[in-house]
This record gives structure tokens, sequence and C-alpha cells, in this order.
């Protein structure tokens, strides 16, 4: 198992984000899935600078990780279930929308759903379910 | 980052392009992402008022009816991507659609969570209660799960464990002591 410490990953995204320059804010964040989700069976997605701190990490910690990356943390929740990738929609996060459809993986199915209403509360889609196989 | 071994030749004007395609689907006996029930939860009236939240500010402003459709939105595509959805009652809790938090599935183990927050402690009991009733032991599935409880007297939210074959998990004792109520 492999542990991160919330206070040193935002600490270090912030850090980050004032070296390259950006101004866009790393946000307080609920939980780990905030700004990262699996997008296929190997692939793990991340979002906004947390989510590149993130990355730092657990290059480290794990063997040939794999990554796509968005700009949009709120992009960076996805449920991903029997070779479907249910997202946010292009028009909730059009900065990602390329990069979902290039980078994942073309046996993947995209559907997307519009989420915003409980985002104000920081639910993402995961958030709103348990899947079980039985 | 694409790994896959089968390549296709594209032939483009005179010059001919090779193009690795991305890898297949693992075997389905090894896919951790092949599932077929999707437990949701109710949305409570309550959410707009007492949720827990970074933003209290955007909180007032939400729109039940469209939190609600865009809900249900959800419930229906995880219904087309081959799951049965089942919905639990909300029981009066304003957290209660966050269902993830409450469980940690790995396999055919659900282990059940203490959830960080106080106010939120209680929604364990409903999710607890449906799983063992429908599917800790039932002859209309083909796998039972067994329902455990967290060990110990930590706290953890499964949203905070993101599961990739193997756990990863975020540890944030602060952020617990200033949101638990």
């Amino acid at each position: 198992m492999i542990a991160v410490d919330l206070a040193q990953l935002t600490a270090h995204a912030r850090k980050n984000a004032a070296l390259s320059g950006t101004h866009a804010p790393v946000e307080d964040v609920l939980h780990l899935k905030s700004f990262c989700s699996m997008c296929s069976e190997d692939i793990i997605l991340t979002g906004g600078e947390l989510g590149l701190a993130l990355q730092r990490v657990l290059r480290r910690e794990i063997d040939k990780p794999q990554f796509i990356h968005v700009p949009d943390v709120g992009a960076a929740n996805c449920v991903y279930v029997n070779q479907t990738l249910i997202r946010r929609s292009r028009t909730e996060f059009p900065n990602s929308e390329a990069i979902f459809r290039q980078q994942v993986p073309k046996y993947i199915r995209h559907v997307e759903v519009e989420a915003g209403e409980l985002a104000k509360v920081d639910g993402a889609l995961t958030c709103c379910s348990l899947l079980l196989k039985v | 980052m694409l790994t896959g071994t089968a390549r296709r030749v594209v032939y483009s004007g005179r010059r001919a392009f090779t193009v690795v395609s991305p890898h297949k689907p693992p075997p389905m006996n090894v896919n951790h992402f092949q599932k077929t029930i999707a437990i949701t939860r109710e949305i409570d009236d309550s959410l707009v008022q007492s949720a827990l939240t970074m933003n209290p500010g955007s909180q007032q402003s939400i729109d039940l009816e469209l939190a609600r459709k865009q809900h249900a939105k959800l419930s229906r595509e995880l219904k087309w991507a081959g799951l049965q959805v089942h919905t639990i009652g909300s029981a009066g809790f304003p957290d209660s659609v966050f269902i993830e938090d409450t469980a940690i599935v790995i396999g055919r183990t659900v282990m059940i969570t203490n959830p960080g927050a106080r106010s939120r402690r209680g929604e364990v009991m409903g999710v607890r209660k449906y799983l063992k009733e429908n599917f800790a032991a039932s002859e209309n599935f083909s796998e039972t799960i067994d329902v455990v409880d967290l060990p110990g007297d930590g706290t953890v939210d499964g949203g905070d464990i993101l599961f990739t074959g193997e756990v990863i998990t975020l540890t944030k004792p602060s952020l617990t002591c200033s949101i638990a109520a």
C-alpha cells in the first residue's frame, strides 16, 4: 500500500505552481479522488497541480506507472468500469476534452455527464457509487 | 504510454506510417474494472444546508432539482455500462449521496469504513445493512461478497483510496479534524 500525505502534496504543488509561474490556484480538496482516478485498467488520470505532485510521488513508488494528465482538477475524477469511461462533459471542461479524446485507449467508450451541482459541494463522479462484482 | 504490440500501417500519400494501436484490454479474469452492480444513494434535501464542503459559498446556490437530474443521468449511464443499479434512501444524512466514502471495495471484499467526518459516521449503517441483506449470501448471484468492517480506531473515507491493482491512500489528519462535525 502506498500512503501519500495531503499536506505535503499540497505544499509541493503550491511551491511548484509558484516556481513555474502558473496562476492557477492549488485548491483545497476533500479526497484523494478529488484530483485523480483510474481511466483504464492501467492508466491513472491526474488533474491540476495536485495531480502533477501526485505523479511525482507515484513515479518513485510504482514501477513504470502510466498517467494521463488534464489541466482541470474537476475533470480528473471519472468512473471507469466495463470498458466505459464516464467523465465530465466537454462543455464543463473544454480544456481537458482534447486530452481525453487523444490519449484514452481506443477500446474505451466515452460517456459525458454533467455534474456541476454536486461539484459545488466538492462532489465528483466516483463519489456517487459503490461498484461490485457479484 | 502506448504499450500495445499490434501495429497497423497507414498509407498517406506516398509515405507509410506505422501506427501502434493502444493495448487491448486485459483478459476478463484479471480485470479489476469489470463490475456487475452499482449501489447509489439518494440526495438528501439537507445537502444544500449541511453537506460538508471546502466551498460554502457555492453550496448555497445548489439547485437541488438539477442535482437530482444529474445524479439520475449518472445512474442511467452506469446502467447502460452494464451494471445493475441499486439505490438506497438517504436516511436524512446530508452527505449520503457520496456513498463511495462508506466502503472500500477490493475484489469480493467490501470493507465498511469509519468516515473521517463525525457527521458522516452514521451513513455506514444503512450501507452495511443493504449489502449484507442483498449480496452477502444470495442465490441470485454467482459470487457473494464479504462485508467486513475495517478494524481499528482509525478513520478513512473511500474517496481517499485509489485502487490501481494496488492500494494508494491519502493521509490527512489535519483535514479530518477541521471538518469533523
